[in-house]
């Protein structure tokens, strides 16, 4: 893994995801990914009512010694508490907070207002986002867009949006000189379940909170061993944060996403599940922009599935991605220029390698599933019936949309019913830029290297629609003198007895020639189409076959058997 | 508005070189126009994806999408979720709105599914003209 510890400053205003968010900003200072730290015992303890019950029925062993040990603080004045959000605000930096196995609903945030506290509702009513364009674009989406809550909202009404907040820059309103962006209190606080295995702790959202953990300029924030489900936006977020750790967690049933960051740096997910989110299962979005030199954020043994997408990234740069499985979602893995607001555009610069992408067919957009979430509210939804938040081409591996310079290398990308992978060109209308310096500055040296095409890593053949499909587009690096290093692929394998497919019919090899392609006109406007798509009133648009899963390829009889 | 008959183009807007009409790969019975609308007039012309509608020789309406885009782009908020007003700068870049000055292009895709029996569409109408649908 490499992860670098500094980052050139770049800061862009933003809106955000699938949601409104203040404008947000990369870390512009050093900083590490956080390491779990158990020389000490925990300094404050969250205990739920039975937790000692719990506790009795754990593995005899060193867990449920540490355990026990915890539990009798629990009801010791400043170190045992009652939800997780108190243990957090008595917190101060790097400390360690152990939550004993239980439920935890945070009843006192579920009452909190959104515009407030408990106790002033009012309290941070006027604490929106000032005016701010659109970069680009000279649109001031400040005297016609939404007002969004800002850094000052989050920091005064921690829980107003959040079950459980982690807000740690302190205000200009607490100290005039502190204008940095910098995480000063809460840093590097530790939240770690003390039960036997993540399915012990269950930190459990109302569905009307957007997150259920927000870590907002929480620099060094480590979270681990719990599982977490039922947000209304996502269940595990990181905005703005240098050094984040989310490690050994299970999110589920998540309204749009389980595990997002966005303006993070120096973080990574590990030894994650995450399933049944409407949008992604995780999601590193407005990455840091290293430009290829280094990479980040890592993600390594994610285990995502039954997501829309088990993980997306709009402007998901300096990702490493690898060994995880993206499976049985209806596209396994997208990065993407799709969107406005996103710092760090036009994506670039991730890599996945070794991961396990297969059998992400799952058909969200049936019939069936349109009427059943036309007519179920989320509160209301069967949290294993996703309701897809965006639309996705089903049947999809993996697909780099207006990416630039990613390499996907010997990963393993089988069973998926429309294409294996998938790269596109998206125009600079699509993130609100005109497009006046370069109309075609998105999809160029993109590798695809080494992969193993519709071959199971048993061995056995289980192939693609298509393995690679390509809209035939290559971009410009700087426009009009430098066209980009051809998109490329080499030395992938297919099962042994069978062909790679592909569409167009020969790919260029990686030889670092420089070209701008146009791209094929029919394969970029059928796109489009899908841009019409509205999961109330227009589930099925013409001129999309996005949501027509492909019928299951059948594996070529080997001539060599 | 110009009803009935290809013709050429009637009003403000013009087509940009030639549009291209297909039938997608695997939808036989869909069809996609994509092409470049441009401004000959001298205002600025904004127009909603909504208002255009696609009519036969007869005047008869096709039901049919458009979108002011070539590609793919997504809504910053998802279509369940956005918010009362949606800023005009969002509708831009997502297609839904076109707003072209004089001179300048906007690129448009319009696609229908046709029915059995029906006649193709001749005429991509919009308030104040009508653009001809090639091979109508």
């Amino acid at each position: 893994m490499a992860i670098a510890t500094a980052l050139v400053a770049l800061a862009a205003p933003a809106f955000a995801m699938g949601h409104a968010e203040r404008p947000a900003y990369f870390p512009d200072y050093p900083g590490t990914v956080p390491t779990l730290d158990t020389s000490d015992p925990p300094d404050r303890v969250v205990c739920a009512s039975d937790s000692a019950q719990r506790i009795a029925g754990m593995a005899e062993g060193d867990r449920k010694n540490a355990a026990g040990t915890a539990l009798g603080r629990c009801n010791v004045s400043g170190e045992g508490y009652q939800t997780v959000q108190d243990a957090v605000n008595a917190a101060g930096n790097d400390e360690r907070i152990a939550i004993l196995p239980g439920v935890y609903t945070e009843e006192p945030s579920t009452k909190t207002p959104p515009e407030g506290t408990r106790d002033d509702p009012d309290k941070c009513s006027g604490m929106k986002s000032e005016a701010e364009a659109i970069p680009g674009t000279g649109i001031d989406l400040g005297t016609e867009g939404e007002q969004v809550p800002n850094y000052e909202f989050q920091r005064n009404c921690p829980n107003a949006q959040n079950l459980i907040a982690i807000v740690g820059d302190k205000t200009t309103a607490e100290d005039p000189r502190d204008t940095d962006r910098k995480c000063d209190d809460k840093c590097g606080l530790q939240i770690e379940g003390f039960g036997d295995s993540r399915d012990d702790v269950l930190i459990q959202g109302d569905k009307r909170k957007l997150n259920v953990i927000r870590a907002d300029r929480a620099d060094g924030v480590y979270l681990k061993n719990f599982t977490i489900e039922f947000s209304d936006f996502n269940n595990i977020y990181a905005l703005e944060t240098n050094g984040f750790r989310f490690d050994d967690i299970e999110s589920r049933y998540s309204r749009e996403y389980g595990f997002l960051s966005f303006t993070s740096d120096n973080g990574l997910y590990e030894d994650l599940d995450a399933h049944h989110a409407g949008d992604s299962g995780v999601y590193p979005g407005s990455g840091p922009e290293y430009h290829c030199a280094a990479y980040g954020i890592a993600i390594k043994n994610v285990d995502s599935h039954d997501n829309t997408i088990g993980y997306s990234g709009t402007a998901g740069n300096g990702v490493y991605a690898h060994d995880n499985r993206f499976h049985d979602n209806a596209a396994g893995v997208t990065t993407d220029s799709f969107a406005s607001g996103h710092p760090g555009m036009p994506q670039d610069c991730a890599k996945w390698s070794n991961n396990r992408i297969y059998s992400n067919n799952n058909n969200l957009f049936s019939d069936d599933r349109d009427r059943y979430c036309q007519q179920t509210a989320y509160e209301d939804r069967d949290p294993n019936k996703v309701c897809p938040t965006f639309q996705v081409p089903v049947g999809t591996g993996l697909l780099i949309g207006g990416g630039n310079k990613n390499f996907v290398k010997d990963n393993w990308i089988y069973d998926n019913w429309r294409n294996g992978t998938s790269l596109f060109y998206v125009p600079p209308a699509a993130r609100g830029e005109t497009g006046e310096g370069n109309p075609w500055d998105t999809s160029y040296g993109n590798e695809q290297e080494g992969n193993r095409m519709g071959i199971r890593p048993d061995g056995t053949s289980d192939p693609n629609g298509v393995d690679f499909w390509w809209d035939e587009e290559n971009g410009y690096e700087q426009f009009p003198t430098q066209p980009g290093v051809l998109n490329c692929w080499t030395d992938n394998r297919p099962a042994r007895g069978a062909k790679l497919t592909s569409d167009p019919v020969t790919l260029p090899g990686c030889d670092g020639t420089r070209a701008f392609r146009p791209g094929n006109p029919a394969k970029i406007a059928s796109q489009a189409t899908c841009a019409t798509w509205d999961p109330e009133t227009n589930t099925d648009p013409p001129g999309c076959d996005w949501f027509r899963v492909p019928s299951e390829p059948k594996p070529k009889k080997s001539a060599n058997r | 508005m110009a009803c009935g008959g290809a013709g050429g183009d009637v009003g403000q807007l013009k087509w940009q070189g030639r549009p291209l009409l297909f039938t997608p790969r695997g939808l036989p019975k869909d069809r996609i126009l994509s092409g470049h609308l441009r401004n000959d007039s001298l205002r600025r012309v904004d127009l909603e994806a909504r208002q255009l509608t696609l009519v036969d020789k007869a005047g008869r309406r096709t039901r049919a999408n458009a979108i002011f885009l070539t590609g793919f782009v997504h809504g910053l908020y998802p279509p369940t979720r956005e918010p009362g007003r949606v800023p005009d700068s969002e509708l831009i870049r997502t297609g839904r709105l076109a707003r072209i000055l004089p001179e300048k292009s906007a690129p448009l895709t319009v696609s229908w599914r046709s029915r059995g029996g029906q006649p193709s569409p001749v005429r991509l109408e919009y308030p104040g003209g009508s653009l001809p649908v090639p091979g109508g």
